[in-house]
């Protein structure tokens, strides 16, 4: 049986990831797996009333607790019963800073055996539904192939599908990256041209043929700050990151500043390091040149890809 | 930028099990292998400089790959499409002219675009009965082979499946130029190290409205929704393993598809080969479609396709020959060039007059197979001096869609003819008015209502035509009521105002960057030109065709005091150059604008327009393609050498080139002012927009327009050739690794060949046809006679004196 593995420790905001997992477990037809590592083994009810759980939220999880290091627990946990998905808090200690991801959340992201879903705190516990999956994409073939389960859960769930391509003065080094073209002789014929190539050729390096037709946008800026700006703008519930796994000094700024701001649970995916090898990761992350931040613009709205 | 598809270094490279094709200089080796007898009907060419390699496969690319390696011979083209498909195979038919709004599944599309017709190339091959992909088992060795000489398209495959089994194939697929209703391909299959049971399906997808002949199961007519053109379709097909007789197929519709199945036991070793010939017609050009094509394959089969194949190989040479550029020491401009001929050959048709050459001709959708200004301003060229009958025909799609731009110009509030700046089958104009945001915001596309200067294009591109070719019936029957037309819609559109001057307000110039600009110097330079070809024609018209010249001054209501009119207007027109730097302002306020150093966004990947924004892009001096370059080298002899360098060096800094026509003219203007290494490089990067990894760039069609400006950069700027009224001029300046630059050009029924060396530095010409003059710009001139080939050398700086050479 598949499930999507919730860990909980306990915290108010920790609750925030519950109604994420919740519908995507949904999604995944997976069990809902609720993991609590603790100091030491608690009583049910015990457990249920030190996470904060109502009896609506005990309806349909499975509830499981566990001691040692949480962050271990957690990626053993999610090994040992193949977990589809973690999701959980991005920092549940009042004590970090606002928008720093937690030491566990940390650890989890860096060896998580499946993809992992981060719910910021502030979110709450409001219901959350999935209509609209954010998904910015760089062109390079490592992103594309990572998006290949975030196409999976749109064509699942039937959200819409808005792919973002915020385009950088330069090039990435990888090979088959695609992004904007050199050359619009005709605006209206070129880019719709240009994303509905953009889509197929996402769908060749991904290895998937859609059965959605996503909304490819074209944003110009400063990619963290347009990707979030686009995600509220677009109302997006899940914002999808594709990651080189690396969350070192100028690395991983996107989501970085996702942890910060996103205004939906992020879905962070894997980029697979022997499609992109690390100087490249390296560089479509950190070198790359913005475009002049001062002045975003909507470049391309294109509608449906036919 | 890197290039996968690019011309192989020496020719097929060995590898693995791959058996080595014999290079012999001269006659071109069997490609692959042949057992039993059984091999491709024709040979592919070797010699590196006439091929095209695409080696490995490399799924993203695909739409790439389709566009570069189609076959087309101007009615009918075909994507290069592995036939056995991939997910990103796209597989597509055009025939010229054949639009609708509705196809291709978007019932909401309003615009015309060309019709995909059905798909002939689907070949469904299976071992043992699974399916042979490029995608499941493994792939020993994979190559496609663009025969620009030839005009074939080959593929060499040889696979691994899952279970160890080897199989070796090689395909040829052809759109013959000798008969333009016939396609062909070819297979060869060969189980290599087993023996099993092979089958090949040839499926016609039967699109939606598609229907088939009662009487002939080989035929699909399709009929499209609104323009309700009729499209039939006849295959055949015929299977042989070496000498034993044809192997038939069972005919099966499955799913709406037809398919024509061949299963049989295959022998290790041997080869078996099919050959399946396509016939195409449709109701714009037959009035039984359906019967035309059946008895044109009936006639392709008694004659065999080797025969077919022959022919269009033969047509092929014809072509080569009188328009091949020879360029010796630069191997990536020599295939650059080829390949510009090649899909520029490919795009025309002499005999349909109802077309033209639309922006991505019939190697894509892009575009919509739409017609625009670059028809006549970057293609007609190479095909008025090259091929005057392809370039007649389509000045004569000009001048059947002349009623269309007649109430174009009425609705917009103006006289005479205002061609339309997209245009498809009836000259209408189809320029999408705007691009719907899913937000549901409105972007306004202002091309279609502003950009003006395509009449004055398509008038120029019928005056260089005929003091190209001299095609007095042309110009008379059709070509002045054009320009007559475009003069009297110029006389329109401007405003002869309070200053004396006639400005002509809110136009897009060639730099669609500035919209909705006043005094545009292209705009103004080509419209008073025109003005003045319009006076001209009615003067030439008057005295030589004083009939005609009354039937239209009758029909077009045309008085002599219109005439004198446009001459006045033209006088008048607001155009300057200043006399103290010598540079013409783009337009009006242009000067003022700011400016934006380039250099700082070298290495940029992205045109200026995407990197600044649309706002501060209208705000600065940054364009995106030549404009006032462009009317420089259109209107060469009008400008002073000083105006030309000055125009050139204060434009090219500020020239983002966002279009795809501009890097090519760049490469014209700099050759022409002897600035050969920049020139050198724009025509490379003219060159890569095809034939470099582009993003994506030519996935939707090849950019045919840039590939005209490719010839024209060579010819026109590193040959330097451009003519006076009775004289060729030559100026040429080879950049210095070219050792030498020959090519052949025709010129009022004479045919030349012009042969430029650096070393001797020299120039030689041969003519066929009646004496003409030729001058250097900076030497001395002669008289060709036929026959003898002329030949001028320079030493230590110097002209010498024309001589005669052996040929």
């Amino acid at each position: 049986m598949k499930s999507v593995l919730v860990p909980l420790d306990g915290s108010t905001h920790a609750m925030a990831a519950l109604p994420v997992a919740r519908a995507l477990a949904k999604q995944h037809d997976a069990s809902l797996r609720v993991l609590h590592v603790g100091a030491t083994q608690l009583p049910l009810q015990s457990l249920v009333t030190t996470l904060g759980l109502t009896p609506d939220d005990v309806q349909g999880i499975v509830l499981e607790q566990t001691t040692g290091d949480p962050a271990e627990r957690i990626v053993q946990a999610a090994r040992d019963w193949q977990s589809e998905l973690i999701v959980m808090c991005t920092r549940t200690h009042l004590g970090h800073p606002r928008g720093r991801l937690g030491d566990v959340a940390e650890h989890v992201l860096l060896h998580a055996p499946c993809p992992v879903v981060l719910v910021r705190p502030e979110r709450g516990r409001v219901p959350w539904d999935l209509r609209r999956i954010v998904v910015p994409h760089d062109g390079t073939p490592g992103t594309a192939a990572a998006l290949h389960s975030a196409i999976e859960l749109a064509e699942r769930s039937q959200a819409d599908l808005d792919m973002l391509h915020v385009p950088t003065l330069d090039l990435p080094d990888a090979p088959d990256t695609v992004t904007a073209p050199l050359y619009v002789d005709q605006p209206q014929h070129e880019w719709p041209m240009w994303a509905r190539e953009f889509v197929e050729r996402t769908q060749g390096l991904c290895g998937h043929t859609f059965s959605i037709r996503p909304r490819i946008f074209l944003r110009r800026g400063t990619p963290e700050s347009e990707i979030l700006r686009f995600t509220s703008e677009r109302e997006g519930d899940l914002l999808v990151l594709a990651w080189h796994g690396h969350l070192g000094p100028n690395r991983a700024k996107v989501l970085k500043r996702a942890f910060e701001e996103a205004p939906c649970p992020i879905l962070v995916l894997r980029v697979d390091q022997s499609d992109s090898d690390e100087t490249n990761a390296t560089r479509s992350e950190s070198d790359r040149v913005s475009l002049d931040p001062a002045s975003p613009e909507i470049l391309f709205d294109g509608g449906l890809i036919p | 930028m890197r290039s996968r598809s690019e011309p192989i270094a020496e020719g097929p490279r060995s590898s693995g099990t791959r058996e080595q094709p014999k290079s012999t200089s001269g006659a071109a080796p069997r490609w692959g292998i042949a057992i039993d007898g059984v091999d491709l009907p024709a040979s592919l060419t070797t010699d590196p400089t006439w091929v095209l390699v695409e080696e490995g496969f490399t799924l993203p690319r695909e739409h790439e790959v389709e566009s570069r390696f189609a076959v087309s011979n101007g009615y009918v083209g075909v994507r290069g499409s592995l036939p056995e498909g991939s997910r990103l195979s796209a597989p597509a038919t055009y025939v010229a002219g054949v639009f609708d709004t509705v196809s291709n599944g978007n019932p909401t599309n309003s615009v015309p675009e060309l019709v995909i017709a059905p798909d002939w190339t689907c070949l469904r091959i299976s071992v043992e009965g699974s399916p042979l992909t490029l995608e499941a088992g493994h792939i020993v060795e994979h190559r496609r082979v663009l025969d620009l000489r030839q005009g074939i398209f080959w593929r060499e495959w040889r696979h691994r499946d899952e279970n160890g089994r080897i199989t070796q194939l090689h395909f040829l697929r052809l759109a013959s130029l000798a008969d333009r209703h016939a396609l062909a391909q070819s297979l060869t299959i060969t189980p290599v190290n087993y023996s099993g049971t092979l089958c090949v399906e040839a499926v016609i997808e039967s699109n939606a409205g598609a229907s088939r002949s009662p009487s002939d199961p080989a035929m699909v007519v399709w009929r499209t929704a609104r323009s309700n053109v009729s499209i039939a379709l006849v295959t055949s097909g015929i299977l042989r393993a070496g000498s034993d007789d044809p192997i038939s197929p069972i005919t099966v519709e499955d799913d709406g598809q037809i398919v024509h199945r061949w299963e049989w036991e295959a022998t290790l070793g041997s080869t078996y080969r099919l050959d399946r010939i396509a016939t195409i017609y449709t109701s714009r050009n037959s009035k039984q479609p359906d019967e035309d094509a059946a008895a044109h394959m009936l006639r392709l089969r008694d004659e065999g396709v080797d025969r077919l194949v022959a022919a269009h190989v033969e047509a092929w040479q014809q072509r080569w020959q009188a328009a091949d550029v020879v360029i010796e020491g630069d191997p990536l401009a020599q295939i650059a060039l080829r390949f510009a001929i090649y899909h520029l050959t490919s795009a025309a048709n002499p005999e349909n007059q109802a077309v033209s050459i639309g922006a991505r001709a019939l190697t894509g959708p892009g575009y919509k197979g739409h017609v625009f200004w670059d028809t006549e301003i970057y293609l007609l060229p190479f095909f008025t001096y090259t091929w005057p009958a392809a370039a007649r025909a389509m000045l004569c799609y000009r001048y059947r869609t002349l009623p269309a731009a007649r109430e174009r110009a009425r609705q917009m509030g103006y006289r005479g003819a205002l061609y339309a700046w997209e245009s498809a089958d009836t000259g209408e104009d189809v320029t999408p008015s705007m691009v719907l945001s899913p937000t549901g915001e409105v972007i306004r596309i202002l091309t279609g209502e502003l950009e003006h200067h395509i009449s004055a294009d398509v008038a120029y591109a019928v005056w260089q035509y005929w003091e190209a070719t001299g095609d007095d019936d042309f110009f008379r029957d059709a070509g002045a009521e054009i320009i007559l037309e475009t003069a009297r819609f110029w006389a329109s559109r401007g405003q002869l105002e309070s200053d004396g001057r006639y400005h002509i307000r809110q136009v897009i110039g060639p730099d669609e960057y500035h919209e909705d600009v006043d005094d545009n110097a292209f705009t103004n330079g080509m419209a008073q030109w025109n003005l003045e070809r319009g006076a001209e024609t009615a003067r030439i018209l008057a005295e030589r065709w004083p009939e005609r010249w009354q039937d239209l001054a009758r029909r077009l209501d045309l008085s002599d005091e219109e005439i004198r009119r446009w001459e006045e207007l033209a006088n008048a027109m607001y155009f300057d150059v200043d006399p103290d730097t010598g540079l013409i302002e783009q337009f009006d306020g242009f000067f003022d604008l700011e400016y934006i150093d380039l250099n700082e966004f070298a290495g940029r990947q992205l045109p200026m327009d995407v990197i600044l924004g649309r706002e501060r892009i209208q705000r600065s001096q940054v364009i995106k393609q030549p404009d006032v370059v462009l009317l420089l080298y259109l209107l060469w002899d009008r400008f002073l050498p000083r105006t030309r360098e000055a125009c050139f060096r204060y434009y090219d800094p500020r020239t983002g080139h966002g279009s795809s026509l501009s890097p090519a003219i760049h490469a014209l203007m700099a050759a022409r002012l002897g600035d050969t290494t920049l020139a050198l490089r724009y025509l490379q990067q003219a060159a890569e927009i095809d034939l470099g990894n582009t993003m994506g760039n030519t996935a939707g069609g090849v950019h045919i327009a840039m590939l005209g400006g490719l010839w024209q950069a060579v010819v026109f700027g590193f040959a330097g050739v451009h003519w006076e009224p009775d004289c060729l001029v030559l100026d040429p300046h080879l950049p210095p690794r070219w050792r030498r630059l020959a090519f052949p050009l025709q010129w009022r029924q004479r045919k030349l060949r012009l042969d430029v060396t650096a070393e001797p530095e020299a120039i030689a010409i041969s003519l066929e046809g009646e004496p003409m003059h030729v001058r250097l710009a900076d030497g001395p001139a002669t008289t060709l006679i036929p026959g003898k080939r002329l030949q001028i050398r320079r030493t230590s700086g110097r002209w010498e004196e024309w001589q005669e050479v052996p040929e």
